[in-house]
């Protein structure tokens, strides 16, 4: 193995520096609906050429992201006929490649960067400091304000100070409403971290945890206590740019640059900081301050934690924490849409013969009925509509909530030839509806009610549902216009039967299963032949696209068509496709593969042929065709 | 000019009387080697090391997973001297000889060639590494335990001209006043 450098090439992080990516559709990790591999997968975003000026706008960039799962609901269907990875804007795979390369390093050093200085912090600050502590200290520091020892400026400060910290506190650990607390608890059974935590400080994780939420009830009480005496009353001014990044991203979406990073080490400037490296290291002094006060503490610790919560959405993009190699289905975006359950594959197909069995049974139904009874049923696909975060196994996994595949039916039943009066009425189960209303050229009033969409069931802050519950429309038209409504309406009764749904039926069938966009087929194609097609026409043109399929060539010339198919079948395990021709009617010629220098030579002959019954109006016979031998062992 | 000559050696000897002295290298099978050079005042060491009096020369085990920027190795080379830190206490050099000849042990320095935060020997990460003796060493280094998967563990020592010193992972931290509430 590697002599004479196997001892070091064994110390080497292969598993973090090595991505294997299918090019096709096939993955090479079973499918899963796990953080694991939506965090995976989403490295896509490192692929785009406007990566760079775009990232602070993605979640995998976020303060508080919303994880990798947020994307499967916002685009549940992904676009297949543009190039998601940008893959067209590089000249070559290898520039693809660095830019890909460069973006996720940048990306993972900003990640680590955060997780380091998280854990360094609760480390210090956690080791020795505990709850009741804090909590005796915060007391003391803002004692002032109750006292009002303080005044203008410097009481404003304070009040400043104490504001940002129960605001904060309570919009990450109020037991009711802060609306990311459920996000965070999921740190409680999280272990995909706890290596690189213990080695670092001994802890793990959910200890951490543990620890702010202790600290959270008492520093939500001890607030409140405040807001009782009304500190923050009138005289109260707010400067928001004190607040901490993680929070101005949440709340202001970003709209401030936090200066929290350059209070907590400079904000007692009269006494000394509360926490502190100790005088020996040979530090500058920002260096060695940790927290200036014990608010400022306090909020580091809440800064830190949801840094972990953060790191933890896209840790395993970021890093192999299992030492396995990373295989993301980099470019096949509908894998982790099928695994959870947010695409269906085959719902067109399952479409396609579910109206075709409507369709018949209508026809079935309208020859029997006198008068005109349209049905109409779409199957309505299952469509997830959130996501809720469990853990299992110290790994994150995604419960969904399915809204089950649903018959939505309507009846439309048309009462005009038989009472008279031109009314139409539709009871729908969903709020689609289904049939055209005809217009009139009278005065229609119409009315309809319906239970609207938008119920929202909320069952604490943040959890939220929509839950759709069933939805009755009830519309009703009527139109005063008789004779345009009669006459319509009589012809249709007379022409429109069991034929006209038969023939619908079949049509729709036919249109349903030679979609080309949604029904999945499978071929399999090879590269090498796409690539000479690319050089022989600058394009793959529509009549290409069968041969294609079916494995053959498909080239502008008959004669470097049947090389490229007689070399196919000679040499089948030719590296590399054809970059350059020189093809004569009639004798010897030359091929060259890329990345050989040598040529391969043959024997051509073009003909005419003279009984079409191949339809094909020439041909070319090839012979004495030799590939050197560096050619075959590039 | 012999009297200069005289001076020297006598330093020379007089500082090699103190203690001993670690140094590393990579060898022609390019193994990592820890070559411990004992005086007759600490030739001790070196016996309970691999039982010789002057001298010994112990293969440093494979460090699984250390050539890159995992976030361990990020850490422990950011953070020399900031939060690993030199606790003042001299080790029981018997304590070093185990470690040494149990062969569970993974040495870093400011030229380890485990360090891709920072160009190689760099002025500031020998600036860290120095702060982790005060006695003005010129290459401190840095031992570190082994886990079990081969993996890069917890410092535990460093060497310096002075002596072998106690190396911890918490930062030496001064509070506001003096507190000893543990969690």
């Amino acid at each position: 193995m590697a002599f004479p450098f196997a001892n070091v090439f064994r110390s080497v992080a292969i598993e973090d520096a090595v991505l294997l990516t299918p090019n096709g559709c096939k993955s090479l990790s079973p499918p899963a609906c796990d953080n694991d591999r939506l965090a995976i997968n989403s490295i896509r975003e490192f692929a785009k050429n406007n990566y760079r000026s775009n990232a602070l706008n993605l979640d995998i960039m976020r303060s508080v992201p919303d994880g990798p799962q947020q994307d499967l609901l916002d685009s549940p269907i992904p676009s297949i006929n543009t190039d998601i990875l940008d893959l067209a804007d590089h000249s070559s795979a290898s520039d693809w490649l660095n830019q890909f390369r460069e973006n996720m390093s940048a990306t993972r050093n900003h990640h680590r960067t955060r997780l380091i200085r998280a854990f360094s912090q609760l480390n210090l600050i956690t080791n020795y400091i505990g709850v009741q502590n804090f909590v005796r200290n915060l007391e003391e520091e803002f004692s002032d304000i109750l006292t009002t020892k303080s005044s203008g400026r410097s009481l404003n400060e304070q009040k400043n100070r104490l504001f940002y910290l129960c605001t904060e506190f309570s919009f990450s650990q109020h037991e009711t409403w802060s609306l990311i607390k459920s996000d965070l608890d999921i740190l409680k059974d999280y272990q995909v971290l706890d290596g690189i935590s213990q080695n670092i400080s001994g802890h793990k994780v959910s200890e951490y945890y543990s620890y702010l939420v202790d600290l959270g009830k008492n520093i939500n009480s001890l607030c409140y206590s405040f807001n009782q005496r009304n500190v923050w009353n009138n005289d109260f001014k707010l400067e928001r740019t004190g607040f901490a990044p993680w929070y101005i991203d949440r709340v202001y979406d970003n709209k401030y640059d936090s200066s929290f990073y350059d209070d907590v080490k400079n904000n007692s400037s009269e006494s000394s900081p509360f926490i502190s490296l100790g005088t020996s290291h040979d530090l500058k002094p920002s260096d060695a301050v940790i927290c200036a006060t014990a608010s400022d503490c306090a909020r580091l610790v809440v800064q830190s934690i949801i840094d972990i919560y953060s790191v933890s959405q896209y840790a395993s993009a970021m890093w192999s924490l299992e030492r396995k190699i990373k295989a993301p289905d980099l470019f096949n975006p509908y894998n982790e849409r099928t695994s959870c359950q947010v695409y269906d594959p085959w719902y067109k197909t399952k479409s396609s013969i579910f109206n075709l069995v409507w369709d018949l049974g209508q026809a079935t139904v309208s020859a029997f009925t006198p008068g005109m009874v349209y049905t109409s049923a779409t199957l309505s696909p299952r469509t997830v509509t959130s996501f809720r975060q469990l853990v299992e196994d110290g790994k994150i996994h995604y419960d969904r909530n399915i809204n089950e595949q649903a018959i939505v039916s309507s009846l439309a039943a048309d009462f005009g030839p038989l009472l008279g009066v031109p009314c139409s009425v539709s009871i729908n189960q969903s709020h689609y509806l289904h049939h055209d209303y005809l217009m009139f050229a009278g005065v229609s009033v119409g009315t309809c009610t319906s239970n609207e969409d938008y119920n929202i069931f909320a069952q604490s802050g943040s959890n939220i549902d929509d839950n759709e519950s069933r939805v009755l429309n009830s519309c009703m038209a009527c139109t005063l216009n008789f004779e345009t409504l009669s006459g319509t309406a009589a012809y249709l009764s007379q022409n429109v039967g069991p034929v006209y749904f038969f023939v619908r039926g079949i049509y729709r069938l036919y249109k349903g299963l030679t979609d080309p966009l949604n029904i999945p087929r499978s071929w399999e194609v090879y590269p090498q032949d796409v690539a000479e097609t690319l050089l022989s026409y600058g394009e793959v043109p529509d009549h290409c696209v069968r041969d294609l399929r079916r494995g053959r060539s498909c080239l502008r010339n008959i004669c470097e068509q049947s090389v490229a198919d007689r070399l196919k079948r000679d040499f089948p395990r030719l590296p590399n496709y054809i970059s350059e021709f020189d093809v004569p009617d009639f004798g010897s010629g030359k091929a060259y593969i890329r990345g050989c220098n040598d040529p391969i030579t043959f024997w051509v002959r073009r003909e005419i042929d003279q009984n079409n019954f191949s339809g094909q109006a020439e041909s070319c016979r090839v012979s004495r065709l030799s590939v050197p031998e560096s050619c075959l062992n590039n | 000019m012999r009297k200069i000559f005289c001076i020297l050696i006598f330093l020379f000897v007089s500082g090699y009387a103190l203690g001993v002295e670690i140094s590393t290298y990579w060898n022609d099978q390019n193994q990592k080697v820890v070559q411990v050079n004992c005086s007759y005042k600490s030739s001790d060491l070196c016996l309970q090391t691999c039982n010789e009096e002057y001298q010994c020369k112990v293969l440093e085990p494979i460090c699984i997973d250390c050539v890159g920027t995992s976030i361990i190795m990020t850490y422990y080379f950011q953070e020399m001297g900031r939060l690993i830190y030199n606790t003042g206490h001299l080790i029981d050099p018997y304590f070093a000889a185990d470690m040494l000849s149990s062969d569970e042990f993974i040495s870093l320095s400011a030229r380890s060639i485990y360090n891709h935060i920072d160009s190689f020997n760099s002025f500031s990460l020998q600036r860290r590494f120095r702060s982790m003796c005060n006695d003005g060493t010129f290459n401190p280094i840095v031992f570190f335990s082994r886990e079990n998967s081969g993996t890069i563990g917890q410092p535990k020592w460093v060497w310096c001209e002075s002596g072998i010193y106690e190396a911890a992972n918490y930062g030496n931290v001064s509070f506001e006043e003096s507190y000893s509430d543990f969690l």
